[in-house]
């Protein structure tokens, strides 16, 4: 079993409660153990930093002074909070005065901060910690046939703290494959979701959320496998139909967070996948999976094909 | 998210309703939101900020 300290951040208690759920349905079954933060609060994201840089490392910190607490990795879910939490962890190294003023904050708390952190994202925890050979073993039932594109998004890679290709990541393509799935190559997999403008810019949101629809569905994925984060997977999902009101088209592309994925091919049901929680629903699309197909009724299969 | 539609334009909430009873009914829009965790550390942090701390 690994250890880890575990920040699910906002977003993850309202949008992103399916993904949460499903991250925790398929811990176990990685031998993963999330450690909760206790009293962790919001991390304060990009739009706090640009309102008053030193109160919003100042939260960040202290979610990070909590993690130091606990000696463990630092890992989270969500895209947003993995990039500030980082910007954090290196402004507090290289910025001294914002570190002494940061310093004084958490010290007038209780807390103090050492910068021995290391701030990792679930994804790759799951590849490189659980790793793919690991994880290709764990499937009971192989997702053979279907064709996914994977979403990264863009706070995942970029803007310097990423773990992924930033041009062209592949991380979920290997973990897709892993669990039989066919990833599709489509070029956008890395571009922004739009989902920071979406109450703001609503337009601009909407165009780029139908320039990925479009580019995945164009290069034949039945599903898109999207990261994590929650901001992401409630753009593709939530906002489906807001598209196709907008630009006539007809888009039904469920929305798998990897942690819904893997969890159907570890032999988890519907709901235990968190799959109920999807606005495009995608049980018409997985029946044949959820439905007793599993790696030896495929094996029979090959064998009696010849 | 309701602030900002009161100070900009409150009609331009009514487009997302649709999306916002999926979230309902989805069970990934909670009609209440949570307490703020730890709201007491975070205020006395923010006024160590504003007041220069020990400086």
């Amino acid at each position: 079993m690994r250890y880890y300290a575990y920040y699910p951040g906002c977003s993850m208690e309202a949008t992103g409660a399916p993904v949460e759920k499903a991250i925790k349905a398929i811990a176990k079954p990685l031998d993963i153990e999330l450690m909760e933060l206790e009293d962790w609060t919001c991390c304060g994201s990009s739009p706090f930093s640009g309102v008053d840089k030193v109160k919003a490392m100042a939260i960040t910190a202290r979610v990070l002074a909590q993690a130091e607490k606990t000696g463990l990795d630092l890992v989270t879910p969500c895209s947003s909070c993995y990039t500030i939490l980082h910007e954090a962890n290196e402004l507090m190294k290289d910025d001294h005065k914002l570190a002494w003023q940061v310093h004084e904050a958490l010290t007038s708390v209780g807390l103090n901060y050492n910068g021995t952190v290391k701030v990792r994202h679930i994804v790759e925890v799951i590849y490189n910690d659980v790793g793919v050979e690991a994880l290709a073993a764990k499937v009971k039932r192989p997702l053979t046939g279907l064709k996914v594109a994977c979403y990264h998004g863009c706070q995942q890679v970029r803007p310097e703290y990423g773990y992924d290709d930033r041009e062209y990541p592949d991380w979920l393509d290997r973990i897709s494959a892993a669990l039989g799935a066919e990833p599709v190559n489509y070029p956008l997999k890395a571009r922004c979701c739009g989902s920071s403008l979406v109450i703001s810019e609503t337009d601009m949101a909407l165009d780029l959320i139908h320039k990925l629809l479009e580019n995945a569905a164009g290069n034949g994925a039945q599903a898109i496998v999207s990261t994590t984060c929650p901001l992401c997977h409630t753009a593709l999902d939530a906002y489906q139909s807001a598209v196709n009101g907008k630009y006539k088209s007809h888009f039904n592309l469920p929305v798998l967070a990897v942690p819904q994925i893997i969890a159907v091919a570890l032999g988890l049901d519907f709901k235990q996948a968190a799959l109920d929680g999807n606005i495009v629903s995608p049980r018409k699309l997985l029946s044949p999976y959820l439905n007793g197909r599993t790696a030896d009724t495929d094996a029979a299969q090959k064998a009696a094909a010849g | 998210m309701l602030e900002y539609f009161l100070k900009t334009n409150p009609f331009a909430a009514l487009k997302m309703l649709p999306m916002a009873f999926n979230l309902l009914t989805h069970k990934r829009m909670p009609l209440l939101p949570k307490a703020v965790k730890g709201r007491h550390q975070l205020n006395q942090m923010f006024h160590n900020i504003t007041t220069g701390g020990s400086r």
